[in-house]
């Protein structure tokens, strides 16, 4: 392509006609109050059973950690007992 | 029907219904010339139409609504291509062969919107836009290949009219600078 060509395009551009979206987009984009709603919906009872989980087993850990604490010195306390007086 | 009419009439998902009907294809279109990928093009077209939606009952009215929904689309196009172009620097950056990656422009792009007639230099222009840094590019395409005037330009993408001056000047520097090494069979 001649300067004089490349000049003129850079300096006028081009020209576009109006073109439409595919049905498959058009029908996605009238989908998006239905999908939105459904993820709006559905993401706020998912995160509360989540958090909800989360701090369940957290107090089950808790508490299971200082039975075993519990436990394991009272089984010393015994043990220690019964040695000092074999 | 004029913009604003659509926002008076039924509920949040009647007025988007109609959004959609009078825009969809000038955003796809849009987003089509700026990304110059189909599929990226259409992912935008649908993320823009979701915040569209999202943001639908806190819009009031202070732009006019076809210069807020351009500007909700000029801003995620210009996103990504920014994200395009650091993934293309980072690309090259690593990259052990000295071939450069190209991720910013589909090698097969065709616009469909391109008349017959100027098929050749549409596909030149669009090549050596994919070249150009992403305001430029942005700027660019929306002046003289979507065919704004700069007053549009200046209310979607938020620059100053000397901005936009020194933008497209920069533009058409680097547009010639590509075109003439690579497509110009004139000698110097």
């Amino acid at each position: 392509m001649h300067k004089k060509e490349l000049d003129d395009l850079i300096d006028n551009g081009i020209t576009l006609k109006s073109i439409q979206v595919s049905s498959n987009l058009a029908q996605s984009l009238r989908r998006i109050p239905v999908t939105t709603q459904t993820s709006t919906v559905l993401s706020r009872p998912v995160l509360l059973a989540i958090a909800a989980t989360f701090l369940a087993l957290l107090s089950v850990n808790i508490y299971v950690t200082r039975s075993v604490e519990t436990v394991k010195s009272s089984l010393e306390s015994y043990l220690d007992f019964n040695t000092m007086h074999l | 029907m004029k913009d604003q009419d659509l926002l008076l009439v039924g509920d949040t998902n009647s007025r988007f219904n109609a959004i959609i009907t009078a825009f969809e294809d000038r955003v796809y279109g849009l987003c089509l010339s700026l990304l110059q990928n189909q599929h990226d093009a259409e992912d935008a077209t649908q993320d823009i139409f979701t915040t569209i939606y999202l943001k639908l009952d806190t819009y009031k009215g202070e732009a006019k609504l076809s210069t807020w929904i351009y500007r909700i689309a000029v801003n995620k196009c210009y996103e990504l291509l920014r994200f395009k172009s650091r993934k293309k620097r980072f690309s090259q950056l690593f990259s052990i062969s000295d071939e450069v990656i190209n991720l910013s422009a589909d090698p097969a792009f065709y616009h469909p919107g391109v008349q017959l007639e100027s098929q050749e230099q549409s596909d030149l222009l669009f090549r050596a836009l994919a070249q150009i840094p992403a305001q430029q590019r942005l700027v660019y395409t929306l002046h003289k290949v979507e065919g704004y005037e700069y007053a549009f330009i200046m209310e979607t993408t938020g620059f100053s009219r000397s901005k936009i001056e020194s933008l497209i000047f920069r533009a058409k520097q680097s547009l010639k600078d590509y075109l003439m090494k690579n497509y110009s069979t004139d000698d110097f």
